[in-house]
């Protein structure tokens, strides 16, 4: 019997050294989209912004099937799509999922790559923001907002032109995907490139060459998978480059710029002394470091300032009241005896540097949601918006109280509160996790009907992670989720008044 | 129960030194067999230690988590169920804590490791020098559901293959070199938040001098091990991801207590010299060490 082993063990270890090959999990790919409704009363859509894009840009005449001109461009687009590569077939499917989402995602994989503190004491590099939750949270609103209204126009000219897809003027043009009823002046797809890589240029201004790169790739597969000719994609791009700009321009005057306060002013601004804070917030982190965005409170909300600051949360319990003690000593209780249950839902939640952010992983939960209900290109684009709009103000808010109330993280007060994620470098009070989260839970809720239980378990868990993370009080999340809810509601009842069936 | 032959009982003891983390389950696999029904347990104690580690290839520290303790509590039993075959079984309990900042400990079972060690040659050669050639293959899998995404965490919750040879070159007077390689494969894992991670496979090498003697074992070991592939520490980078290599130094002493018969006691120390996404750490273990044959003498 013994000489077996002999034999058998060198061929264990041979065949698990020749095995050796790696298997990375693979992302998920997603099918073309095919919308269930083209939503073709999109066109009387009320756009964000306000403004009447259309009679303020100066389009070229959109000429006829019929004419020459458009002959000669179906001719070019015929000798496009019959030498089409197979490369360029997986840039269509790749970019066929939806122009919306696409761009939603790499704004998320743009945001994930700057959410990375600068060094202490570096100077602020406008060509590399520090793309952190507050940042995330308006770049979201801005690309949504911007793709929002550059497509309600889109989808106005588009019926008003009426120009078919070019397969059903001509037989002869190789198409990928089958034509559908929607007229294709201007490309939707062109217009989403456009107004998308506008956005995030001047968000990421060191990434205009890959956003440039991909925006081209994009637009060219409009024409490869014979969807659109020439004139269709560059009106799109005259659109959404126009719409950009207009939102953009708002952009620089949301007082975003003053966020940072470099110079401390905010503890003037907001009258931070003994008096007003008994137990101010200190930083607990090495080397000190200043809070992150002590302004951001003040920047420009989407909705009515008077309505949104009314949800602003009321005085927290001081440190040292019964009330705190009590809700402190839960802290301490969950550091102390934390379940793998809780430390798994507060890392699941954390969405810390180098993540899309909180804001982001709301937008993935959106996207999937999208994706089930297969939505159409605008009706995608404005339900982002919807979302990201209640997001940023929900921050905004809760940015404010921050500073206004300037409340130490629990660790501040006992040291031996141990931490199941890193502690952020701002006050505590409230939650920017219960208030993201429970803004774009509600406006979930409401566009996702089905969905609305389920979203308010997350939401509400989202919330709760910080907690069971020992970063937070439970007055923090409680209030934080008050708050984001009702800012969630005032852009449910927009929604209610947009034009839109839900 | 009764004693096994002394000649071999001090030359059994090295790979107790080294098995408490799974970066140093390694050290668990030796160029010697146990021998037909002879069995050594072994209950072990060590500490790790770091303040410096390297991200990428870059030395650094971090205020916020001071230096990285970790100790490790470890029973291990290798058992010959033939001459020619051996089974060696470990498991560790860990903890470890960040002496700065506020980050929470962790503490748990981590992995269990069963090695299966099998000698398929052993020839004597010029002055009564002895060559042994062995092949191994082990799993270890973890015990707990232990957090394997955190800068402060006791495993990477990967299950592991572990296939390597042994060659061995012992002397007549006791003193041996003896050199393996091995492949580690390691499964993907679930972290917390909702992603599985690939956990990248490597290469290790180990080199091992010293000398078996009556009473005495002692020896020297340099280990490199070689991720194939992985990511670099950094925000947001799942850290069971990261390519992590290294090259260590270690020593192993083993002497029996005297009066307690089949009793031993084992030191060693490791000291991580360079490596990438890794401690720079230093480890010293202590272990007491039971060995006793069972049946040997009916089955020969």
């Amino acid at each position: 019997m013994k000489p077996n082993f002999k034999i058998i063990l060198p061929l264990i270890v041979l065949a698990t050294l020749f095995s050796c090959s790696e298997d990375i999990p693979d992302m998920v790919e997603l099918q073309p989209l095919v919308s269930a409704s083209q939503d073709g009363d999109a066109g009387s859509w009320k756009s964000v912004m306000g403004i009447d894009y259309l009679s303020e840009l100066e389009m070229p005449v959109a000429e006829s099937t019929d004419s020459e001109a458009y002959r000669a461009e179906l001719e070019r687009l015929v000798k496009i799509t019959k030498e089409r590569t197979s490369a360029q077939e997986g840039k269509i499917k790749y970019w066929g999922a939806g122009g919306v989402i696409r761009w939603n995602q790499i704004m998320r994989d743009l945001v994930g790559k700057y959410n990375v503190a600068p060094a202490v004491g570096s100077a602020p590099d406008p060509q590399r923001p520090f793309a952190n939750p507050p940042f995330a949270a308006r770049a979201y609103a801005l690309l949504s907002v911007a793709q929002h209204d550059a497509l309600i126009a889109a989808w106005k000219l588009k019926y008003e032109v009426n120009r078919p897809a070019p397969s059903t003027v001509s037989g002869e043009v190789n198409t990928l995907f089958d034509a559908t009823p929607l007229p294709c002046y201007p490309s939707e797809q062109a217009v989403i490139a456009s107004v998308s890589s506008s956005v995030l240029k001047t968000l990421f201004p060191a990434e205009a060459d890959f956003i440039d790169t991909l925006a081209e790739e994009h637009k060219n597969t409009v024409s490869w998978g014979g969807m659109g000719t020439e004139s269709d994609v560059m009106s799109g791009n005259a659109l959404g480059t126009f719409v950009a700009s207009k939102v953009m321009g708002y952009a620089k005057t949301d007082r975003m710029s003053l966020a940072a306060d470099p110079n401390a002013t905010y503890t003037s601004f907001f009258e931070i002394n003994a008096n007003t804070v008994p137990e101010p917030w200190i930083c607990i982190e090495l080397p000190l470091r200043s809070p992150m965005l002590p302004l951001y409170g003040r920047v420009k909300t989407w909705m009515d300032s008077t309505a949104v600051f009314a949800a602003l949360p009321p005085l927290p319990p001081q440190v040292g009241t019964p009330e705190f003690n009590a809700d402190i000593a839960n802290v301490r209780k969950i550091s102390d005896k934390r379940s793998r249950e809780q430390w798994r839902i507060s890392d699941f939640w954390a969405d810390g540097g180098g993540t899309s952010t909180p804001p982001g992983h709301w937008n993935l939960i959106a996207e999937n949601l999208i994706l089930q209900n297969k939505w159409s290109e605008v009706r995608t684009a404005r339900a982002f918006s919807l979302m990201n709009r209640a997001i940023m103000d929900s921050g905004i808010l809760c940015w404010y109280a921050k500073y206004k109330y300037y409340f130490p993280r629990p660790s501040q007060i006992d040291p031996n509160i141990r931490v199941a994620t890193g502690i952020p470098n701002f006050p505590s009070y409230t939650s920017g996790h219960s208030s993201f989260s429970a803004a774009a839970g509600t406006v979930l809720g409401y566009l996702f009907p089905s969905e609305k239980e389920s979203l308010e378990q997350q939401f509400t868990e989202a919330g709760d992670s910080r907690v069971y993370g020992g970063i937070h009080y439970q007055f923090d999340n409680l209030e934080g989720r008050k708050s984001g809810v009702a800012v969630g509601e005032l852009l449910i009842s927009e929604g209610q008044n947009d034009g839109i069936d839900n | 129960m009764k004693p096994t032959k002394k000649n071999r009982l001090f030359i059994l003891l090295l790979f107790l030194i080294l098995f408490a983390n799974y970066s140093w389950a390694q050290g668990l696999l030796d160029g010697f067999m146990r021998g037909r029904g002879n069995l050594v347990t072994a209950l072990s104690y060590s500490n790790e230690s770091y303040d410096t580690y390297f991200v990428g290839d870059n030395k650094t520290q971090n205020p916020n988590l001071g230096t990285i303790k970790t100790n490790s509590f470890g029973i291990f039993v290798a058992g010959g169920v033939t001459d020619y075959l051996d089974v060696i079984v470990s498991a560790p309990y860990i903890s470890a804590r960040a002496t700065q900042g506020f980050m929470s400990d962790q503490d748990d079972f981590q992995d269990i490791s069963l090695f299966v060690k099998g000698r398929f040659l052993n020839r004597s050669v010029a002055n009564n020098a002895t060559l042994s050639l062995m092949a191994v293959g082990g799993i270890s899998t973890p015990l707990s559901d232990y957090i394997a995404d955190s800068p402060v965490s006791i495993g990477n919750q990967s299950t592991q293959w572990d296939g390597r040879l042994i060659a061995q070159y012992r002397f007549s007077q006791g003193f041996f070199v003896a050199a393996q390689t091995g492949y580690i494969k390691r499964g993907n894992v679930d972290i917390d938040r909702g992603l599985e991670v690939s956990v990248p496979d490597a290469w290790d090498y180990i080199l091992r001098t010293g000398g078996s003697y009556k009473k005495w074992y002692a020896d020297a070991w340099l280990q490199h091990q070689n991720s194939r592939n992985g990511t670099d520490i950094g925000a947001g980078v799942p850290f069971p991801s990261n390519d992590i290599d290294f090259t260590r130094i270690g020593l192993t002493l083993y002497h029996p207590i005297p009066k307690f018969e089949n009793f031993g006691i084992a030191v060693g120390g490791g000291f991580t010299l360079s490596g990438t996404n890794i401690g720079k750490s230093n480890r010293f273990s202590a272990s007491l060490v039971y060995h006793f044959s069972v049946a040997a003498q009916s089955i020969d």
